[in-house]
């Protein structure tokens, strides 16, 4: 059982990294933290206050502000504040790994709730929806076109050329232009949103208006990435080509369509996988910046809006999260890799 | 690989004799051209980027001047106009008054966007009257309200004396008033109702009375276009010419910067795990991963708001982030290069590792070196201006994310200022095509043909 072994292996170094990149974020995020710390706890105090006030009449003031200063003492010691710099670290991990992001400032959950971790729950399936589409849409032709163009001089010059022009394009400026001619001199595409306004009650038409909504996006995020990836594959492919088992398996007169799929495709496999997971972290920054342009009700849509409000327990929040995904992708990566690489199945 | 030359000379002379190598080359030079003029720009012009009130004699939102070859007539540029002559007389001892004549034809078929109009002297006058007077001999009474005394104005001081007119003509008030309403009340024929703009020979007299003697220091009068320049003006009348190359300059340092200090990092590392494999390789490997999977953009975000980042600031962290791509890609190389035999051959001479690893291992990973960070420098510039985009960028500079920003803020997409959201993000790619160019050319060089 060499794979599940491997499976394990990966899962041990990958929750590894991810308690380390947490700690990196939480080096670096340190003051914002203690700052978004000691606002959450102003505002509990306040609001301890406010509800002395209001429903204990029994007490004076003196007794109120006692009271208040026992309550505010108790936030301090839950929060870890008074505890030495390795205790409050320690706490502050357990609350990630239970995404306990604490309160937002102003945004808010359709739901109405204000707690980080639901809003982020709200907006992060969007994204996932419209990056994973895009990414398996430009993975699959990248694929094609770098196999096709990998026999070709002429061809590799043409995907050379697209590479160049597609990997400088930002993305969100490309869906801006996009959008203001598709959406708005011609009116093909819807100009924003994820359904149309009021959403269909039919699931089928609520789905087709998803669709629609995403047609921009999608094609935005896929023109900027698969030049860039049809050019790795082609690069990959060919290097396989000059294999001494191609010039066996075209001595034995295979055609050339069976050796490209069956011999050097399988050969290519491994290493287009991991030049993918690459291809993918470095295209989210764009894909989620895109959200903006469009609206699309994203996390990168959520930074947006929480930058323009100041809200740093949503940034925060969202940069746990994204880590999360990105090591859940990466590790989902590896995986393919462990099924595509027959050495690794055999357990070497 | 190990037959070949590694001399720096057989390396440049190959770079030279690619096309693409010299194409590259050759937009890096134009651009490095202008981003010297853009460096030699005052620095006042970058501060008063963020002032309104520094473009208020620009046009608002209008697009290139260039336009006007598409559609002839319908777009035309500011014209500044100078006196035709200035009269000056005496009426008694306690009154004085200068008049300053102005004489010009328009043939356009579309009033100017604004009137500005500059008159400055020594004096605080008693009353300044604009006598406007139209081709067909009609003459408007327009009185300089005094809180405009000795300052430049537009239309929309001298609002009170054209609204007036306009209701007199047309028997009713304009629900909006804006400077083209006011201007077209100037230019359009009272017979057509202010529809249509008469052409010929206008006539416009400014007088001043004073106590004193008046002396006139400087006098114009500006017809403000409805097309600008080579790339038009945003909201607020700012030349997005201008931005563009303001933005220039940062947007190379930034790119160039981050680059530089990922690709080392990022070969270094990279050049030590594939050298020494083991376990070794694995913790750089591992290192590595973790940095692969902090995510760039919300990263910088979030830490921002801890400092406000500077343009080394930002460039540090960008890199702090982005060195990982390059140690994999390293790594691979550098396990191709410990496949060669004379690794081996120096082991067996007893040569020191950290021998080996710099006088003949690292030096073969040079060219890739090269190669990544021509090809790194657009990825910086991207990152940077994405950042910029969302709204977080160094002070007083002018990004071109940061002007893509105000055009999504102020819906450049709906109102059509197409021009306002094309240039900027169209310099991106541009600077960006050189170095992918050279780079592309180095790694072939380096690699020889794939």
């Amino acid at each position: 059982m060499g794979f599940w072994r491997f499976v394990l292996k990966k899962a041990l170094i990958y929750f590894s990294v991810l308690i380390a990149a947490m700690t990196i974020l939480y080096i670096f995020t340190f003051p914002i933290l203690q700052q978004v710390i000691a606002k959450s706890i102003n505002y509990g105090v306040a609001q301890y206050e406010q509800a002395l006030f209001k429903y204990s009449h029994h007490l004076n003031i003196t007794q109120v502000n006692i009271e208040v200063e026992k309550y505010k003492e108790y936030l301090i010691s839950a929060y870890g504040l008074n505890q030495p710099i390795i205790n409050k670290y320690f706490i502050q991990m357990y609350n990630l790994l239970r995404f306990n992001f604490g309160d937002a400032y102003f945004l808010q959950a359709p739901s109405g709730s204000r707690e980080v971790s639901a809003i982020i729950a709200y907006y992060l399936p969007n994204t996932i929806l419209l990056f994973t589409t895009a990414s398996i849409l430009f993975i699959i032709a990248g694929t094609i076109i770098g196999l096709l163009s990998a026999n070709s001089k002429f061809w590799e010059k043409v995907v050379a050329v697209i590479a160049v022009v597609h990997s400088s394009l930002p993305t969100w400026w490309l869906g801006f232009i996009l959008l203001a001619a598709l959406a708005y001199s011609v009116k093909v595409f819807p100009p924003g949103g994820m359904v149309s306004v009021p959403p269909p009650k039919n699931p089928f038409d609520y789905g087709l208006s998803v669709l629609d909504h995403m047609a921009l996006p999608l094609l935005s995020i896929f023109i900027v990435n698969v030049g860039g990836f049809a050019y790795i594959v082609r690069s990959l492919v060919a290097s396989t080509l000059k294999e001494d088992f191609v010039i066996t398996a075209k001595a034995r007169g295979l055609s050339d369509s069976r050796i490209l799929y069956r011999h050097v495709l399988r050969t290519a496999s491994p290493s287009i996988a991991t030049q993918a997971i690459l291809v993918l972290t470095g295209s989210l920054s764009g894909s989620i910046t895109t959200e903006i342009v469009f609206e699309w009700p994203g996390v990168g849509y959520l930074t947006y809006l929480a930058i323009n409000q100041n809200d740093l327990p949503v940034i925060l929040g969202i940069t746990y999260v994204l880590t999360i995904v990105l090591l859940v992708g990466l590790f989902l990566g590896e995986l393919v890799y462990g099924l595509l690489d027959p050495r690794i199945k055999v357990g070497e | 690989m190990s037959k070949r030359s590694l001399s720096f000379s057989y390396y440049l002379k190959e770079f030279l004799s690619s096309k693409l190598a010299i194409a590259g080359l050759v937009i890096l030079i134009i651009l490095l051209i202008f981003t010297g003029i853009a460096l030699s720009i005052p620095s006042k012009v970058y501060s008063s980027w963020n002032n309104p009130a520094a473009w208020s004699e620009y046009p608002e939102h209008v697009p290139p001047a260039w336009m006007s070859i598409f559609y002839p007539g319908k777009y035309f540029t500011t014209e500044k106009l100078s006196p035709t002559y200035i009269s000056s007389m005496s009426y008694g001892k306690n009154l004085y008054v200068v008049t300053v004549n102005y004489q010009f034809s328009w043939n356009k078929t579309l009033p100017p966007y604004n009137v500005f109009f500059f008159v400055s002297y020594n004096t605080s006058p008693i009353e300044e009257i604009i006598y406007w007077t139209k081709p067909d001999g009609y003459t408007l009474e327009i009185s300089v309200p005094s809180t405009t005394y000795n300052m430049p104005f537009d239309l929309t001081s001298i609002r009170t004396d054209i609204l007036n007119y306009i209701t007199s003509v047309t028997g009713k008030t304009p629900s909006l008033v804006n400077s083209t309403v006011l201007s077209s009340a100037l230019f359009n024929s009272p017979k057509s109702n202010l529809t249509i703009t008469e052409q010929g020979k206008y006539l416009v007299k400014i007088e001043i009375a004073s106590s004193s003697p008046i002396k006139i220091t400087n006098s114009s009068i500006l017809l403000i276009g409805n097309s600008y320049g080579l790339m038009g003006t945003d909201y607020f009348g700012r030349p997005v010419a201008l931005g563009v190359l303001l933005g220039l300059p940062n947007a190379l340092e930034i790119g160039a910067l981050t680059s530089i200090i990922a690709v080392l990092v990022g070969v270094f590392a990279g050049g030590i795990a594939g050298y020494l494999g083991g376990n070794k390789d694995s913790g750089i490997q591992w290192v590595t991963l973790v940095f692969l999977a902090l995510p760039i953009l919300p990263f910088l975000v979030a830490v921002s708001f801890a400092v406000r980042p500077s343009l080394t600031l930002e460039a540090l962290l960008i890199a702090f982030l982005s060195w990982p791509g390059y140690a994999i890609i390293a790594r691979s190389a550098a396990l191709s290069i410990k496949s060669n035999s004379f690794v081996e051959a120096d082991k067996l001479l007893g040569i020191p590792s950290y021998r080996v690893f710099f006088t003949h291992f690292m030096p073969r990973l040079i060219p890739i070196t090269v190669a990544y960070m021509a090809l790194g420098v657009p990825a910086g510039i991207l990152t940077a201006e994405t950042l910029a985009f969302l709204g977080i960028a160094p002070a007083d500079i002018v990004t071109w994310g940061g002007i893509l920003n105000s055009a999504e803020t102020y819906q450049a997409q709906v109102n059509g200022w197409w021009w306002w959201v094309v240039f900027p993000g169209l310099m991106i790619v541009i600077v960006a095509i050189p170095f992918i160019l050279i780079g592309f050319a180095v790694e072939r060089v380096a690699l020889g043909e794939r």
